[in-house]
């Protein structure tokens, strides 16, 4: 019952089957005319009754389009394991029939046959596919005037065979309303709900289009007009979604009056089935649209549109203005340090670390994930990870572990302190590193102050009202103003008052100590100031720390700014005030990702110096990458990375400097196979947290860096091959993704 | 710039595409107004037609106000480099879309040949045209001889400040000595100071070259240039403290004829005059650069500026910037007469002080004429005699805005300035004089001087200019509204209901 393909087995491949990877066959179906003449596309799968096989899933290809045609979006399937236990059929044939007015589908395709040994009632499904086609057509409209009767002769012709209706008006002046002109009217014309007519053309004998002619008063401006096959097709201007405007005042200007003038041709793009669009070229018509907006055109919505382009635009410029200028910004001098000032505990590990964060936010529904995770342990390992950051382990309020209450007891729902314990060896012995997620911004409290507000702590740690802030009502702290932002939900604590501090340190000590972790991941880190953190990583000397400094990027109306200068030094900010005891989550990197990614704009990848805009383009070494987290994406989903797009995401992170971060719910995913490619690539090229970076391409749909001198990798549609003389070969390659290394 | 060199395609097109309705409501405008969609230079009138009082003219003379927007003043600063490229071709895209006609460029002489008189350098300046030539923008390009207020851009050209170094006289100085190390004194115009040759003609050879490097735009892009001809590109003396924003200085100023070659001059005048007293410096009575008229002699009602002497010394001084004008604007003529282009040049939007009766600001700018007549009258007299639209700087400075007791009259200058150009026919243009960020009432204050059916409607108007602030969320707003009533006339939100598309509301909406 799995959803995953497998390739079939070799006994049951019809004829003429070719495998494609290691999951599908493709399988040519054979063509024969039915009954009713109709050619039918067939194929016969036969098996033994006895063979393994749970399900046929199938796709259709047309050959010579390429063209995939699923059903709803997914997979055809026929069950076939569980019809065998309820006695429900067991062979299967499906007939799809095109459907769709104006489907062009010239196949029919009988699906599978079952085999009928031991069938009873046959299986049988029809499907509908939809199949749509492009038709260029077009239509020309043509204006003759004449001076002596002072009317005008407009022709209408187009190749478009069958009825069409023209559905047209007549505007005066400058106003662009519609308006019906005086009869007599055309023959085969229709007065529409007295706004516009409707008129046929004549279809030619020949069968070669439709035209239609009539005289028109001199006096309009102009004629408008839309095209109409039939109740659900209309044909209009796709460049604008409006309506065709032919002046009529202004031909005067382009030619002699007795002459005919072509007013304008326009070719038309026949989307056929169920959408009504159309492309005009309106390059050739004598007045566009525009024209007509000065003299308050109603066309609202294209407005619409051209103001919210004007606001994307100023959006963009302002927030290139506002960046310093290159000359005028001091530059950011955080070129890494150098090993000799490296502070005496740098929480970045050997530099060649990749972190697995080692649970989601489902995790603490078995009771058993200590165990479940050890059991990855070995995996985890070998896929090449260094350091696997577990989940907070204390007593607490929330499932998850986020909302802690007694700091000393560590049985939670993810396990007891013995599982716990048991799992941080089991790592150790495969060489892995473990990273506890320690809460310090918040903690809930066991009991209530006399006002009935719960500020009082138990347990060990069993602080009173002065360990909270004094800046958030909800918990009537009696300590000092919060040295950062609030976290809401719980009593925030004050640590700048000494007795916390001191606490701290020693539970931090403890579950050192006690558990083994190897460093930290620090919980909200807006929360309190950086300051303290250092004094924290310099008690406990972790290998590895890293904070979660998380608030918003920066956007002018609504629009993500190019700049996110600012959003990263705030980040920066907070590393420095650990003295650089701890590295930070490079949220700046994911959120530019999601931009460029999502919507195909790839330049903004690089920052006006042609670095990395996010903290790992500012301080490699202590900027933790990642895409997705138990937060961002998981059952929560608060900000996930472009469905679809992580591969791109970790080939970012995976080949650029800092340390990348993978979430659990990818490693254990289809991605895995492609993200341990990615991670072993890593690894064998010996890139790490401050490997050197060149940034080759930034475009609109195209991302190109050359990392360490012997990898070139490129995200993005747009096309990228390696020159110059260094002889790169490939090393990965996935949907808009590439990877190249020098060949040694 | 690394990652934005050039626009990505994609957004490129997408603009095309809504661009229309932007695109052609300029062309639309003008031409509902009457208006040809070029602009010819005005022939210049032969030297046998010149005593001929030149038309007047009327309002069908002069379509609707073409509508520029300036580009920012250091787009760039070292010749060769256009700086934050993505952020003016963005933002020209986005005037361009809004149904703006052009961007003006200033153009600076210490940047274009900053090292040697021998080397042009024009292709930061050139990228720049090209991106306003893609975007179907017209460009107004503003040449500049002097520095700029802020220092964004360097003042001379280097070997231009080496000459100056020699000899410090050849800057305009005060009256205690200070120089203005950003402009040359006008009585050294003619004089070989420069690496063996004048001013004018360094001028004219920057001018040239501009119209070599810039040839195949002057038939699709380029279609205004702005003579500077003076300190902050206009036809004024440097009356402000050295070293200081001229744009922010609202005293009276002081007289800037200190330098030897003035006083050389100005003795040898007043020694032709038979007054040879009079020419042994300049007024020793006026006041300082922020203090009152009244505070001393020179300016006060019926002071010296009222005596024999003083006429005498202002008519002089006016004298020497307006053949300074007419010199620079002469050479204008003859190196782009032969263009189809807009030939324009500016002058000071002095309205403080305006109250009192001797104009002081006006004066120490070089702004006289005798007999308490309009100062403005006889530039506008030169400016006619070339060809020469006159770009007013102030068309939105509004009267409540300033403070009272500088005597400023914002109004009455405007009507000043268009009475002296009506009466000598000369065309005049606006610009604004700063960004609109607090006064509510500048944009509509703009928009009435430049829709308007009094016979002296300016010929374009510039607004000024792009940067963060122009872009900003609390700028840009009131600023598009602006345009847009400009552009379109009133916007009707309500009047929908003949929209086209009701007429076939059963049409399915694509999928």
């Amino acid at each position: 019952g799995s959803s995953e393909w497998d390739q079939p087995p070799s006994e049951i491949r019809p004829p003429g089957s070719v495998p494609i990877k290691d999951s599908a066959i493709e399988t040519p179906l054979e063509t024969s005319p039915n009954s009713e003449g109709h050619i039918l596309h067939e194929v016969q799968i036969k098996f033994d009754k006895d063979t393994p096989v749970a399900a046929i899933n199938f796709v259709l290809k047309e050959e010579g389009t390429g063209a995939w045609f699923q059903h709803k979006g997914g997979d055809f399937r026929i069950p076939l394991s569980g019809s065998l236990k309820d006695g429900d059929p067991l062979g299967a044939k499906q007939g799809v029939k095109p459907e769709g007015s104006n489907a062009q589908l010239k196949e029919a395709v009988p699906g599978e046959k079952g085999p009928s040994t031991k069938c009873i009632s046959e299986f049988y499904e029809e499907y509908p596919i939809l199949k749509s086609e492009y038709f260029e057509h077009f239509v020309s409209v043509a204006v003759t005037e004449n001076s002596e009767t002072d009317k005008s002769l407009v022709e209408f012709y187009t190749d478009i065979t069958g009825d069409v209706i023209i559905h047209w008006g007549v505007c005066k002046g400058n106003t662009m309303t519609w308006e019906i002109p005086p009869e007599p009217h055309p023959p085969n014309t229709k007065i529409f709900r007295q706004k516009a007519l409707q008129t046929l053309l004549e279809q030619k004998t020949d069968g070669t289009g439709s035209a239609v002619s009539f005289l028109l008063d001199a006096d309009y401006s102009g004629l408008v007009f839309v095209l109409k096959l039939n109740e659900h097709t209309w044909l209009r201007n796709l460049e604008n979604g409006f309506d065709f405007y032919i002046p009529l005042t202004r031909v005067e200007q382009f030619g002699s009056t007795q002459e005919p003038h072509r007013a304008g041709e326009h070719k038309l793009d026949d989307k056929s089935a169920q959408t009504d669009g159309l492309i005009s070229d309106i390059r050739n018509l004598v007045v566009g649209l525009s024209s007509r907006r000065g003299q308050r055109a109603k066309n609202k919505v294209l407005q619409e549109d051209i103001l919210q382009e004007i606001e994307r635009l100023a959006a963009e410029a302002y927030s290139i203005f506002r960046s310093p200028t290159i000359d005028a910004i001091e530059d950011p001098v955080y070129i890494d340090d150098p090993e000799s000032v490296k502070p005496a505990c740098s929480g970045t590990g050997s530099g060649f670390e990749i972190v697995c964060q080692g649970f989601n936010w489902e995790s603490h529904k078995s009771g058993k994930w200590y165990v479940e995770l050890g059991t990855k342990a070995k995996e985890l390992s070998s896929l090449g990870f260094t350091i696997v950051w577990s989940p907070p382990p204390t007593d607490s309020v929330s499932p998850e572990g986020y909302m802690p209450r007694d700091l000393y007891n560590l049985n939670s729902r993810y396990g007891t302190m013995a599982e716990l314990k048991q799992l941080v060896d089991i790592f150790h012995e495969n060489g892995v590193k473990v990273l506890g997620d320690a809460v310090l911004n918040h903690r809930c409290a066991q009991f209530q102050n006399q006002n009935g507000i719960w500020n009082i702590f138990g347990g060990r740690m069993n602080w009173d009202d002065r360990a909270v802030v004094a800046d958030d009502p909800h918990f009537q702290g009696r300590g000092n103003k919060s040295s950062g932002d609030n976290f809401h939900a719980a009593p925030n604590i004050d640590h700048s008052q000494d007795f916390v501090r001191t606490d701290i340190k020693e539970w931090l000590r403890w579950m050192r100590k006690e558990v083994g972790y190897d460093g930290w991941r620090l919980d909200f880190a807006r929360g309190f100031w950086g300051g303290y953190v250092k004094d924290y990583m310099e008690a406990t000397e972790p290998y590895f720390a890293v904070g979660e400094y998380w608030d918003s990027l920066s956007y002018t109306y609504g629009e993500m700014d190019y700049n996110q200068d600012a959003h990263r030094q705030r980040i920066v900010d907070w590393i420095n005030a650990t003295n650089g005891t701890a590295g930070a989550f490079d949220v700046t990197t994911k959120g530019i990702l999601h931009m460029a990614l999502e919507r195909s704009e790839y330049w903004r990848l690089s920052d006006e110096k042609g670095k990395p805009p996010g903290v790992l383009g500012w301080w490699p070494s202590r900027a933790v990458t990642f895409i997705e987290n138990h937060d961002t994406g998981s059952t929560q989903g608060h900000w996930r990375f472009p469905y679809g797009m992580e591969m791109q995401g970790y080939a970012y992170i995976l080949t650029h400097p800092g340390t990348p971060a993978v979430f659990y719910d990818h490693i254990f995913s289809h991605l895995q196979q492609d993200i341990a490619k990615l991670m072993s690539i890593r690894c064998r090229l010996k890139i790490q947290c401050r490997s050197k970076i060149k940034i080759l391409k930034a475009e609109q749909n195209l991302y190109a860096a050359e990392i360490n001198e012997n990898l070139l990798m490129k995200i993005g549609a747009g096309h990228f091959e390696p020159t110059g003389p260094v002889n790169w070969i490939v090393a990965a390659e996935g949907h808009d993704y590439k990877i190249w290394e020098a060949a040694s | 710039s690394v990652a934005g060199g050039e626009a990505p395609p994609g957004r490129r097109s997408r603009a095309r595409c809504a661009s229309e309705g932007g695109v052609r409501t300029a062309a639309a405008r003008r031409q509902r107004e009457g208006r040809p969609e070029r602009r010819r230079a005005r022939p210049l009138l032969r030297p046998g037609r010149r005593r001929r009082r030149p038309r007047r003219h009327q309002v069908e003379d002069v379509g609707a106000v073409r509508l520029f927007v300036g580009l920012p003043i250091n787009s760039v600063t070292d010749g060769a480099t256009v700086n934050s490229a993505r952020g003016i071709e963005a933002g020209m895209r986005a005037v361009k879309l809004l149904g703006v006609d052009g961007v003006e460029l200033q153009v600076f002489w210490s940047v274009v040949q900053p090292e040697s008189p021998d080397k042009f350098s024009w292709t930061g300046y050139r990228a720049v045209a090209d991106m306003a030539r893609d975007e179907g923008l017209s460009l107004r390009v503003s040449l500049r001889i002097h520095g700029s207020p802020g220092g964004s851009v360097p003042k001379l050209p280097s070997w231009v400040g080496a000459a100056a170094a020699k000899d410090r006289d050849i800057l305009f100085t005060d009256g205690a000595g200070g120089r203005h190390e950003d402009c040359l004194s006008f009585a050294v115009d003619e004089l070989p100071v420069l690496a063996g040759m004048s001013p004018l003609q360094r001028y004219e050879a920057f001018f040239r070259s501009f119209v070599d490097a810039f040839d195949d735009l002057f038939e699709s892009t380029i279609t205004d240039v702005t003579v500077g001809l003076g300190p902050n590109g206009e036809l004024r003396y440097p009356s402000y403290p050295p070293g200081s924003d001229v744009t922010q200085f609202i005293g009276v100023g002081e007289f800037q004829c200190y330098d030897k070659y003035m006083l050389a001059q100005l003795r040898q005048h007043a020694e032709a005059l038979g007054n040879p007293m009079w020419g042994l410096a300049g007024p020793h009575n006026a006041p300082g650069y922020d203090e009152s008229p009244d505070s001393s002699e020179f300016f006060r009602d019926h002071g010296s500026w009222d005596s024999p002497y003083g006429d005498f010394f202002l008519s002089w001084y006016a004298g020497k910037l307006l053949s300074h004008g007419d010199r620079v604007l002469g050479m204008a003529s003859r190196v782009f007469g032969s263009k189809p282009v807009e030939l324009s040049a500016k002058v000071p939007f002095m309205h403080w002080w305006h109250g009192a009766q001797s104009r002081p600001a006006e004066a120490v700018a070089g702004f006289y004429k005798s007999n308490k007549k309009n100062g403005y009258s006889p530039v506008a007299k030169v400016f006619a005699q070339h060809g020469c639209t006159m770009v007013v700087p102030g068309m939105d400075v509004c009267m409540n805005k300033q403070q009272r007791n500088t005597g400023s009259s914002p109004d009455k200058l405007l009507v000043q300035i268009k009475n002296a150009c009506r009466r000598h026919g000369a065309r005049i243009a606006g610009e604004n004089a700063s960004l609109v960020m607090t006064h509510t009432s500048s944009f509509p204050r703009i928009k009435s001087n430049i829709v308007t059916a009094e016979l002296m409607r300016p010929t374009f108007f510039t607004y000024r200019r792009m940067g963060a602030e122009f872009f900003s969320p609390e700028h840009w707003p009131p600023f598009m509204e602006f345009v847009r009533s400009v552009v379109c006339g009133e916007w009707d939100e309500d009047d929908e209901t003949a929209a086209a598309v009701s007429t076939y509301d059963e049409l399915p909406q694509p999928v």
